[in-house]
């Protein structure tokens, strides 16, 4: 993970929202590179990624005035990344992959007819699988989404999210298991 | 096992123009410090930075006061000269036993310490020397240096020569 000073950031935030631009230029000098390679992973075009870089900036800069915790700029700024891109790869993908196959085998099989050639995906399934993984912890969503509807590799992920790979399985393992929770909760509910 | 992972990096000039994109799509004042002065401000404020630069004042300091502590250390050692009060009080040559022999007086004298260095460099040693402070070195000619130490590394020289 980058090497970030957060109580410098925090006050640099705090003078960007009184309006100051080289405060913000300055957070933007920190930060810009973490974002990028974040970017550039996700949509794998470094192109889009230069797209992503500005829109994402621009997001900040327009809503920075909302931080209540400045000192967790970083944090708001991943949050924001993260939704840019994965808006973006919506948009750019041909095909998008609302219902995942994989990702439901391996966690809904209770729900999945076990004939494999008998399944079929109603839109009400996929669409509370879309809206378990929303409400998923940032960190889970993230890994759930780069890696089952992006097709990154564990360690695509890992250099995009600046952690280590293990700590993506770890997010991976958990997710998969909240989701089931959900998943379950949702059809008892039913 | 060892596989490095990639980090995609971007340019300064497109991460600037990037930049001053943000600051017109948001209608503000762009920044008057350049990226590039933005970025070294970030370089020096890292923490690895901070302390190495602590180190090299810390370092400095102790380099500007080393001198002081051995001078505090060589006050008392023996490279600062030492005054002796010793001196030759009377000497005579006692040709009837061949010998020349002087009479010192002071504190501190190193007797077993006294010797004496002939012409052609040996080192001669008293017939006798004691606290009475008389001192007989065996002599008939020639030229003798006679060395009386004290017990505090001070030393006095004397010549003889017939």
């Amino acid at each position: 993970m980058a090497d970030f000073n957060h109580a410098y950031i925090g006050r640099l935030v705090q003078k960007a929202q009184r309006g100051n631009s080289d405060a913000f230029a300055e957070l933007y000098a920190i930060t810009y590179q973490h974002t990028y390679n974040y970017a550039a992973h996700y949509l794998r075009d470094t192109n889009l990624a230069q797209d992503a870089l500005q829109e994402i900036y621009i997001l900040a800069l327009r809503n920075i005035t909302g931080i209540k915790e400045p000192a967790l700029f970083v944090a708001w700024l991943n949050q924001i990344c993260f939704r840019v891109c994965y808006d973006m790869e919506r948009k750019n993908r041909q095909e998008y992959g609302e219902n995942n196959p994989e990702l439901l085998e391996l966690i809904s099989d209770e729900y999945i007819d076990h004939n494999p050639e008998d399944v079929t995906e109603t839109a009400d399934e996929a669409s509370r699988l879309k809206e378990a993984i929303m409400s998923l912890p940032f960190n889970e969503q993230q890994v759930v989404v780069m890696r089952y509807y992006n097709d990154m590799k564990l360690e695509d992920i890992a250099s995009a999210l600046g952690c280590s790979r293990s700590s993506v399985k770890r997010y991976l393992i958990s997710a998969r298991e909240r989701l089931k929770t959900m998943l379950r909760k949702g059809e008892e509910d039913v | 096992m060892f596989r490095r992972n990639k980090i995609y990096s971007i340019n300064k000039k497109a991460a600037n123009e990037a930049l001053q994109n943000v600051f017109a799509a948001c209608e503000q004042t762009p920044n008057t410090q350049s990226l590039d002065a933005l970025l070294f401000r970030n370089i020096a404020n890292t923490t690895l930075v901070k302390t190495g630069k602590w180190l090299s004042i810390a370092l400095m300091v102790l380099i500007l006061i080393c001198p002081a502590v051995f001078y505090l250390e060589g006050k008392n050692a023996s490279a600062i000269p030492h005054k002796t009060d010793i001196t030759v009080t009377g000497h005579y040559l006692d040709t009837e036993n061949g010998c020349f022999v002087m009479q010192l007086s002071g504190s501190n004298i190193d007797y077993d310490g006294i010797y004496a260095k002939a012409e052609d460099g040996t080192v001669i040693y008293p017939i006798e020397a004691d606290e009475s402070g008389e001192v007989r070195f065996r002599f008939e000619s020639g030229t003798l240096n006679i060395f009386i130490p004290d017990t505090e590394g001070g030393i006095v020289q004397a010549v003889l020569s017939k």
